[in-house]
């Protein structure tokens, strides 16, 4: 299949499927946000991760990834709504494979600071910046999983992955504002 | 849809929690408090069943003592595992905060020696110091006391200082988190407690004046009336 035949397989081209069909997906992204949430609080922080190579600290290494990230979720932005048509990209080849692709390099990047902050500090709430973290932190991956298993679904209604991608998106910028750039501006851009 | 195509976003969320399970698996294997703090425990656990049949533990199944071992050895067995079971790992800080967050409390251990520091980040502060015995660490400056305690990996931290109680959960910090302290000839000191998260405090005092101190960026220096200077990690065997 060719990424024109996934954009004309968009909003316009579907009969109104049922909301029901995205009951799994949604259950099981809730189950995932809720694990991740449980395990956070349960798990005591041990204060220690494995480091990456490259950086001073550990916390350097996770803002530099965490906003690779972001910029890569800005890339699935604009190739997310190219795919519905926007900004003339809607016949461009390339845009669906550079949306899967900097979508799976952006989870990449943020697996070893989602597991550091799991391993290392664990779900909190000492600050509100803390709280709004540990909690977009849970929903953002317990979106990824609802929408990774929605685009496996045949049909869903037109509206539900803009939505699953802008809620990954929101909740990514999210979490980058409250780590990354709260680090940078307290502690100074480092390496 | 082909089935590939299809079939990609499952691969994506397989491959990205495996990688996740991989990473936390990792950190988990490599933690050294996990090594710590539980190999102490089961050691504990062998050097208090142990007095109380010192004959008896020498046959006892246990992989470390040798079993034909004559009972004098497995004493020295067991003290030597009771002062080893002092869980502080060789070298560590603990840093935390009490329950209504404006006290914060780091204590540093070295070779069984200790040193705290005690700071609401606006006027109360106390530099201690003290020895480490077993899973605890007594500490004091002046009429200030501090006993540090480790209970499961945490440091449970209570006291009185300048006549306030304290009582804070502290847990193992790696760097930045830590203590920092800057000693200047003109008498200035500065000390600054950096939290896991990263949030600070720290005072400034200068022959009985206290100031808010600079924001630290550990492993830069501050600057001090015009001057830079470089503030240091406090180890359990600094003596103020």
């Amino acid at each position: 299949m060719t990424a024109s035949d996934l954009d004309q397989a968009g909003p316009a081209a579907r009969s109104r499927p049922a909301v029901a069909v995205l009951a799994v997906p949604v259950v099981l992204g809730v189950g995932v946000a809720v694990a991740l949430g449980v395990h956070g609080s349960l798990h005591q922080g041990a204060a220690y991760g494995i480091s990456i190579a490259g950086f001073s600290s550990g916390a350097v290494a996770k803002s530099w990834l965490a906003s690779g990230a972001f910029a890569l979720a800005i890339v699935q932005v604009v190739t997310g709504a190219g795919m519905w048509g926007w900004f003339g990209l809607g016949d461009r080849a390339w845009v669906a494979p550079l949306h899967r692709w900097s979508g799976r390099l952006a989870i990449l990047a943020t697996l070893p600071v989602v597991t550091h902050c799991l391993y290392a500090f664990g779900f909190e709430h000492d600050n509100a910046r803390v709280l709004a973290h540990s909690l977009l932190g849970c929903l953002f991956f317990g979106a990824f999983t609802t929408k990774m298993l929605a685009l496996r679904l045949r049909s869903v209604p037109g509206w539900a992955l803009p939505l699953l991608g802008g809620l990954l998106f929101s909740a990514l910028a999210g979490l980058w504002l409250t780590s990354a750039l709260w680090f940078f501006t307290t502690t100074g851009v480092t390496r | 849809m082909s089935a590939a195509s299809n079939r990609g976003p499952l691969v994506t969320l397989t491959a990205a929690a495996l990688v996740g399970v991989g990473l936390l698996s990792a950190d988990a294997l490599t933690d050294p408090a996990r090594t710590r703090v539980e190999a102490p425990a089961s050691a504990a656990t062998t050097a208090a069943a142990a007095p109380a049949a010192v004959t008896t533990s020498t046959t006892a199944p246990r992989p470390v003592s040798s079993a034909s071992a004559p009972p004098a050895a497995a004493a020295t067995t067991t003290t030597s595992v009771t002062t080893g079971a002092a869980a502080y790992p060789a070298e560590a800080v603990y840093v935390g905060r009490d329950a209504t967050r404006r006290i914060s409390v780091a204590v540093a251990v070295r070779d069984g020696k200790a040193a705290a520091y005690v700071c609401d980040g606006k006027s109360l502060e106390s530099w201690l110091t003290g020895t480490v015995s077993g899973t605890t660490a007594s500490l004091s400056a002046d009429s200030d006391r501090l006993v540090a305690e480790l209970d499961a990996g945490w440091l449970d931290v209570t006291g009185t200082v300048r006549g306030r109680a304290v009582h804070v959960r502290a847990k193992l910090g790696s760097e930045p988190a830590g203590l920092y302290r800057l000693s200047r000839t003109d008498g200035t000191t500065i000390g600054w407690i950096v939290q896991p998260d990263g949030s600070q405090v720290g005072l400034e005092t200068q022959n009985g004046r206290v100031a808010a101190a600079p924001v630290l960026v550990p492993g830069q220096p501050v600057t001090v009336q015009g001057e830079a200077a470089y503030p240091k990690e406090v180890s359990g065997d600094d003596r103020f």
